[in-house]
């Protein structure tokens, strides 16, 4: 159980890391490339990230999964997944209430203003979503028969 | 065989179908936004809420995708399948605005005089930017995924010319 753990915290620590490096040189991007250039980094970008979840997926799937390292999973990655999906949310949405007036929540620029990041972390989480619930079935199943 | 490659034909047709949905929706908060434009300031709430409540949609749609197939028993020709059928419609997904240089460049005229008017939603609307990094994500999934079974049945291939070796020697 520990090494899955230590894999999904690392994974989580390596994803924030490539969205970080992605938002910064990101703005750097706009500022000195051509239209077309940039479409071609924002295709290798999106590719890139296609790489990195498929490495989260393959090693995953690997694993025997049992209750307790399907909810582990979910927390993990998805509390992640959903703070980054979240954060245009947190930081404009949630003021914007009478009760919450005067509340000003400090979520990072990059993730309050993400755009692509936030679109990666609402898919990530909608993965996460579906694929705990489908191992809970499955656990249960396996339980059932045993 | 058949199948799974049913299968994977099913899910791009919903694939599809969920990012026109997500085009429709797109246009109609623009309208909802042009028709309720009268005062100085303009509620994006219902905006944020939806753009990610569907895009949460599409990735759990993807996560049906995975947890499908990584049930199957992969040989090459299915590995060859799936990144056939679902890598090359994410690939398209991916360069639908790399697309109307490349026709530029090749014929001089622009990508309107070649492209089916039932495909125009895809490259002309604001919702095209998502569909670009949707299909990114997803071609690039599909090629490791794809590299990473090919090397796996490879592996179980020459397994099994070492054990029938084995056994040859064995019974001389």
């Amino acid at each position: 159980m520990k090494k899955q753990i230590a894999f999904y915290v690392g994974w989580d620590v390596v994803f924030i890391f490539v969205l970080y490096v992605n938002s910064t040189m990101g703005l750097y991007f706009r500022k000195t490339m051509d239209p077309l250039t940039l479409i071609w980094i924002q295709l290798m970008l999106s590719i890139l990230f296609g790489f990195v979840i498929a490495w989260l997926i393959f090693i995953t799937n690997q694993y025997d999964f049992t209750k307790k390292l399907a909810i582990l999973e979910l927390i993990i990655i998805g509390i992640a997944s959903f703070y980054i999906a979240a954060g245009p949310i947190i930081y404009y949405v949630i003021p914007s209430f009478q009760m919450f007036k005067g509340f000003y929540p400090d979520v990072p620029f990059w993730i309050a203003n993400g755009g692509y990041i936030n679109f990666l972390g609402a898919i990530l989480l909608g993965y996460e979503i579906l694929i705990f619930i489908l191992r809970i079935i499955k656990i249960k199943h396996r339980d059932e028969n045993v | 065989m058949k199948k799974q490659i049913v299968f994977y034909i099913v899910w791009d047709s919903v694939f599809i179908i969920i990012l026109r949905l997500y085009n429709y929706c797109e246009v109609w908060m623009t309208n909802y936004y042009k028709e309720s434009y009268t005062s100085e300031t303009i509620n994006f709430i219902p905006s944020i809420l939806m753009d990610s409540g569907l895009l949460v949609i599409i990735g759990a749609f993807i996560s049906l995708l995975v947890y499908i197939s990584f049930q199957f028993k992969f040989t090459r020709k299915l590995a060859l399948v799936e990144f056939m059928i679902i890598g090359i419609t994410s690939f398209y997904l991916a360069n639908i605005k790399l697309l109307p240089y490349l026709i530029i460049a090749i014929n001089g005229a622009p990508t309107s005089d070649y492209l089916p008017l039932w495909l125009y939603w895809m490259h002309y609307s604001r919702s095209t930017s998502t569909y670009i990094n949707v299909g990114g994500l997803l071609f690039g999934y599909q090629l490791i995924i794809f590299i990473i079974r090919i090397a796996k049945t490879r592996d179980a291939l020459t397994i099994k010319e070492t054990d029938i070796k084995f056994t040859k020697n064995e019974l001389s």
